[in-house]
Parts: structure tokens; sequence; C-alpha cells
């Protein structure tokens, strides 16, 4: 039977965190050259990181989502490939300059999480 | 949470009668929100079958009005997880327009992974998909959605399984290009063990001193990053090391066992994602299956010499004067084949 979305929390977090450093060490190799072997693991390492993430999302939509804590990691997962690392669930201070689009989503995604919240999710 | 009941009274213009409903505020801002699409779609309709005409443009774009006013109301407030409901039918509206129509529900579907569209689903950009799923999950298990509206969860598809296939190839191909920087950086380390040698073994440093400036910085550099390396962590070498003043050790490039964990990472996700889903089972098709461990099996094969290359129990290399002849010998490691990309 398959996993439920919410079963892959720990492995979703553990790729958060990852992404993070990720993110922290591009930052810190942005005056390299091209070049660099640093900078090419760098690149090697954060391709890897999508693809690890698009594979979890994978897993998780294959899965029997039932309740809300099943439903929050897909609207984390949602908000990841759509607006980036880090931002979960605080939404852009430009968010009604967007298009109509963006602006749905992030407020179906924001407000998952809020219900998540009031439902007793940690 | 707090479900709060209002009362509704909706005039009924036709003929002019009034309905009392006892409803959430969701249940309200739901209704609401289908009608306001409902609407909509008629003057959509409307418009389209007499183009040029001002009025009904304009009942057009009122209604496109309207229905975005409902949903700035929507997003102002959320009462319960079941209001969620709400927002999640305006984001299919937004993204998918005029969903009950036959072609948009198709699309939805499509960009699902239904197995009747499988073949749509390489449109669907992958944060499109990730927002489908999303909206069918709330609509599916929000607690305004009766038994008899959920649809049926669909089976695992050949589309869900090609696409597990296709992101676990991601990562064999991602694991792939790391094997491919991994085997340049060790060329180049070859390369620059290979001049050590011969800079070391051939000319004396004082010899070496005429040469052009670039040849002279590279085997400052070489010979400097070699005794950082010997002073440093760099374990107890064989006793022919104290034997020989000339043996210092070449240090492998530092990124390399972050890169082969990297790699081996990567493929154990892939390789855990598919076990715990039993896709083995699973799969309709066993070809997918074998197909899938075949990647794999082959990222694995080509990891394993590298991973065991920059094993530190595993013999340092190690330079010298004698060893020179042999090192050379040792540089075609890295055949083309190895290295493509």
């Amino acid at each position: 039977m398959a996993k439920r979305p919410s079963d892959l929390r720990a492995e979703w977090e553990a790729l958060q965190q990852e992404a993070a450093a990720l993110a922290a060490e591009s930052r810190a190799l942005r005056d390299l050259p091209p070049d660099d072997p640093k900078v090419a693991t760098q690149e090697a390492g954060a391709a890897m990181m999508a693809a690890k993430k698009e594979l979890l999302a994978t897993a998780a939509w294959v899965g029997d989502a039932r309740d809300l804590a099943d439903v929050l990691l897909l609207a984390e997962i949602a908000w990841d490939l759509n607006w980036g690392v880090g931002t979960f669930p605080q939404l852009p201070a430009d968010i009604d300059d967007r298009s109509p689009d963006e602006i749905a989503v992030a407020y179906l995604v924001r407000g998952v999480f809020t219900a998540s919240i009031d439902g007793g999710i940690s | 949470m707090t479900h709060t009941h209002e009362t509704v009274i909706r005039a009924k213009s036709l003929n002019g009668s009034a309905t009392t409903i006892d409803r959430t505020p969701g249940e309200t801002a739901l209704a609401d929100w289908r009608e306001a699409v409902a609407n909509e779609i008629a003057a959509s309709e409307a418009s389209d079958a007499a183009p040029g005409d001002a009025d009904l443009q304009l009942a057009y774009r009122t209604a496109v009005e309207q229905c975005r006013q409902v949903a700035r109301l929507a997003w102002t407030r959320l009462l319960c997880p079941a209001d969620a409901r709400v927002r999640a039918e305006i984001v299919r509206h937004a993204l998918w327009p005029a969903y009950d129509a036959d072609d948009a529900e198709r699309r939805f579907e499509a960009v699902l992974g239904g197995k009747e569209f499988a073949a749509s689903l390489a449109l669907a950009e992958f944060d499109e998909r990730a927002v489908a799923e999303l909206v069918k999950a709330v609509l599916w298990t929000g607690s305004a959605a009766s038994a008899g509206e959920r649809p049926r969860m669909p089976e695992l598809s050949d589309a869900n399984l090609d696409d597990i296939y296709a992101f676990a190839g991601d990562v064999e191909t991602g694991a792939r290009g790391l094997l491919y920087t991994l085997n340049s950086m060790f060329h180049e380390y070859r390369l620059a063990a290979h001049y050590w040698d011969h800079a070391h073994g051939l000319l004396s440093p004082e010899q070496l001193d005429g040469a052009d400036a670039e040849t002279a910085s590279r085997r400052e550099q070489a010979r400097a990053q070699a005794r950082r390396q010997a002073a440093g962590s760099a374990p107890p070498e064989p006793a022919q090391a104290a034997r020989d003043d000339d043996a210092i050790p070449v240090p492998m490039p530092e990124e390399a066992p972050i890169m082969v964990d990297d790699a081996k990472a990567a493929i154990d996700a892939a390789r855990v994602l598919w076990t715990s889903n039993n896709l083995d089972d699973r799969s309709p098709d066993r070809r997918v299956t074998e197909a899938f461990w075949s990647c794999i099996d082959t990222a694995e094969r080509e990891l394993q010499p590298l991973a065991k290359e920059r094993d530190p129990r595993a013999p340092r290399p190690h330079r010298t004067r004698d060893s020179r002849a042999s090192s050379s010998g040792s540089r075609s490691r890295c055949s083309p084949t190895r290295c493509r990309r």
C-alpha cells in the first residue's frame, strides 16, 4: 500500500534543511569563478536536490491524502515548487500585485496552513 | 475549530419566493463562489454567441469582476478547515477555467495523471501538477465533500509510474552528473600528480626556476598543497615514505568525498522511495521496474570504483621517484565511457 503524504514528513523536512544549507553555500561561493570545482560541486548538489524533491513530491502524490496533515505536506510541496525555499507560509509583500493565478495559489496554501494550525496539526 | 451557523435568505428572482437555508460561513462562501462562476460561464457563452455585442461584453466583464470580488472575500477569512475548499475551487477555476466544461475537466484530470489522459501528462509543468494535487486533496478531504461527491481515488496508473520512473531517472542523471564531475576532478588530480612526478623526479627546483611563470606557479602550488597535506591530518604513510625524503603524498580533491556521498545518497533516495511504495509489486509493466533497477545498478556500478578510491582505509596515492613509471600507467582509468554525461 502506498504511503500517505504525511508519512514522508521527516524526509521532506530533512530535504528542506539540506536545501537551506545548499542555498547558504551558494551565497558563500558567489564570488568564485564558474569553473571553480567548488562551484561545480555546488551546482551538481543543487540539481540533485531538485531531483530528490521532485521524486519525493511524486511519491506524495501517489499516496492517499486522508486528512489535513496529508494536505499540509502537499501544500508545502506546492509552495516550494512555486515560490521557493524558506518562505512557507509567508506571503510575498507584493502578493496583491501578482497575477490572479499566483494570488489564488498563494492564498490556498496559506489557507491550508492556517486550517492545519486551527485543526491542531503541529 | 468554530462552525458558526448563519441563516441565509436568498430571493428567487423568477417566482418571487424565498428559501431559508442553514449554512456555515464556509458553505455560504462556497455557494456564492459557485454562483459567481456560473454567471461568468453563462456571460462568456452569451458573449461568444454574439461577437461585437457591447452589452454582452460588458456583462461578461462584470461577471468576471464579481468572481474576483468573491475570491477576494474568501481570502480574507478562513474559519474552519472545510473553508479551504472555497479557495481550492477558486484556484481550480483560475488555473483551469470553466472546469465543468469537458475540455477543462479533461485538462485538470490530465494534469493529475489520470490513466485515460496519460498522454497529456507531459504537458503539465511540475509546479502546475503540484497545485493540481493540492486542489484535489483539499476537495477530497474537506468535510464539506460528501461521500457521493468524492471521486474514486485512482489506482496507481501508468502515468503515475512513468512519473516516478522519470524522476527516479532524474536522480540517476544527477548522480551521473556528480560522477562526471568527480571523474574530471580525479583526472585533473592525476595530471597534477603526473606533473609533480616529472617535476620532482627529472628536474631539480633550481632547474625549474628557469621555466615559464605558469609552470613555476603550478609547480609551487602542487608542492605547497602537498606540504600542507603532509603536515596536516594525513594518516601515517607506508614505511617507504619515511625512507624517502622526496615522498610527499599528493592530496585528493577536497570536494571528492562530499560528491561521492551525495551521489550515494541520491541513489539511496531513489531506491528507498521506490521500495517504500512497493512499486515492484504495483507496477503494471514489468519493463518499467526492470528499467528503473537497471538505472540504479548502472549508477552504483560507476560510483563504486570512485568511492573505493577515496576510501580513507585504502592506500593513499604516493608519488616518489620510484613510483613514477607506475603512476603514469594508471591515468587511463578515466576512460571516455566513464566520463560521459
